[in-house]
């Protein structure tokens, strides 16, 4: 059955000895089967806050980029940018697009002041806090990189928090012209680069999947929905409190 | 933010869908292929590898809008198994040593332990473990997970006839292997017999 020394070829008793290599593989019975499709389909039907969702796949790049990091640091040229984008669609799908930032870098809050510095605040305060509170927020995980597109989102969510805020306000003191520029802002929210490049959808449970709840409940002048559009997804901790979505840190 | 990109064919085609699949598409497939799943990732990356079968079909789930045909079904689960496998890959470095290592040292598995592998299969693991990566998965998917070369070929995310030309390489180097070519000599005849794993036959590589 040996095979011409010269011309060896490729047959049945070959491809079966290969497959007779193979590695066992454990049992799989019908209960332990039944049991991984209940879980699959609990976990397939729970909405994910996307941005947890985002982390924990984000953190999982950063061994892609540690090298890099780590190089960087021993160069003493520790910055932010990575120069690492997502690898494939599915990448974007669950990082976000855009560069891959590390928020560890002593040049985060810069980098990210420079990558958002298109999204509109009702006030340079509330800019600043939503800007220290991502920086401080993504400071406590180790090992992390996050998409530049993630970041953009996220700062347009706190804006739009910012100006339901706004909103809010005016729409409790009557303040007319207020009101209008805050609803107008909101509304015009969907055409923002930082969401419209990321996430144009807006639907089912992609990340601004609440951005059309919150427009509704502009036009209906009902504050409790846009607390209940908000509440979860886009604020910040002070940033919409007369909204009652928690107290400035 | 969803993708909305379909997956492509092997020659680089957008796939046409016969329909939009549906939940219920995804639980027959779950009950089709879960278990050659199962022993695709298991094999690649032990138990760590089999504990992804459940984002497989979580990932079916929800992207089932982008299901291909339902020919290309299979490889798409595997194809997304494997995307599943490098991305455990970049977190972890470990499973291609992990694999280095079982190739070489198999007296160390559990399969071991218990029974050991063949002679006979440790030549051909170690002939395997010799070639380049991607050689050694098409010939694993062909041979161990029984896929066609078509099918292979999407889950590697090349043209099948470029999986062709590989396949014939690896093989002709596989054969080239003193570990693979001596079980076929005459004095193999004395080494013990193969272990039987009943591996299904007739969807392999052409």
């Amino acid at each position: 059955m040996a095979p011409a020394k010269s011309s060896p070829r490729w047959s049945n008793v070959h491809s079966e000895e290969v497959r007779e290599a193979a590695y066992e593989v454990p049992g799989f019975d019908a209960a332990q089967q039944d049991e991984l499709w209940r879980r699959v389909e609990l976990k397939a039907s729970t909405p994910m806050r996307r941005r947890v969702g985002w982390r924990g796949v984000v953190a999982g790049v950063v061994v892609v980029g540690a090298i890099g990091v780590a190089g960087a640091a021993a160069a003493d040229v520790f910055i932010a940018h990575t120069g690492k984008g997502p690898t494939d669609a599915e990448d974007i799908e669950l990082g976000g697009p855009g560069e891959r930032l590390n928020p560890a870098a002593p040049d985060f809050a810069a980098v990210l002041k420079r990558a958002t510095n298109d999204i509109p605040f009702p006030s340079t305060l509330s800019r600043d806090s939503a800007l220290l509170w991502e920086v401080e927020d993504l400071s406590d995980e180790e090992d992390t990189l996050v998409s530049t597109g993630a970041l953009r989102l996220w700062t347009a969510g706190h804006a739009l928090c910012s100006w339901s805020n706004e909103w809010a306000v005016a729409l409790g003191t009557e303040d007319t012209r207020t009101q209008e520029r805050a609803a107008s802002v909101i509304l015009g929210a969907r055409n923002w680069p930082s969401i419209k490049d990321t996430d144009a959808d807006m639907a089912d449970e992609s990340e601004a999947s609440w951005v059309p709840v919150l427009e509704r409940a502009i036009r209906a002048e009902d504050p409790t929905e846009a607390k209940a559009a908000l509440e979860g997804q886009a604020c910040m901790p002070g940033l919409a409190p007369e909204l009652g979505l928690g107290k400035r840190w | 933010m969803h993708a909305r990109a379909r997956p492509r064919t092997g020659t680089g085609e957008a796939v046409v869908t016969s329909g939009p699949a549906s939940r219920a598409d995804v639980e027959a497939l779950y009950r089709r292929h879960a278990g050659e799943l199962r022993g695709y990732l298991y094999r690649r990356a032990g138990e760590t590898g089999a504990d992804l079968l459940e984002d497989v079909f979580v990932i079916a789930i929800k992207r089932v809008e982008e299901l291909p045909a339902p020919d290309l079904h299979r490889a798409w689960l595997f194809g997304t198994a494997r995307r599943l496998l490098l991305a455990a890959d970049r977190e972890t470095f470990q499973r291609q040593c992990a694999e280095s290592e079982r190739a070489r040292l198999d007296g160390l598995t559990t399969e071991t332990a218990q029974s050991g592998p063949s002679v006979r299969a440790r030549a051909v693991r170690q002939a395997l473990a010799s070639l380049k990566e991607e050689d050694r998965e098409l010939i694993r998917l062909t041979e161990w997970e029984q896929l066609t070369i078509i099918e292979a070929a999407m889950v590697l995310g090349i043209r099948s006839g470029t999986a062709r030309v590989r396949l014939h390489r690896a093989r002709r180097s596989l054969l080239a292997h003193p570990a693979f070519h001596d079980l076929f000599a005459p004095a193999a005849k004395t080494l013990e017999a193969p272990v039987t794993k009943g591996g299904r036959v007739g969807r392999g590589a052409s």
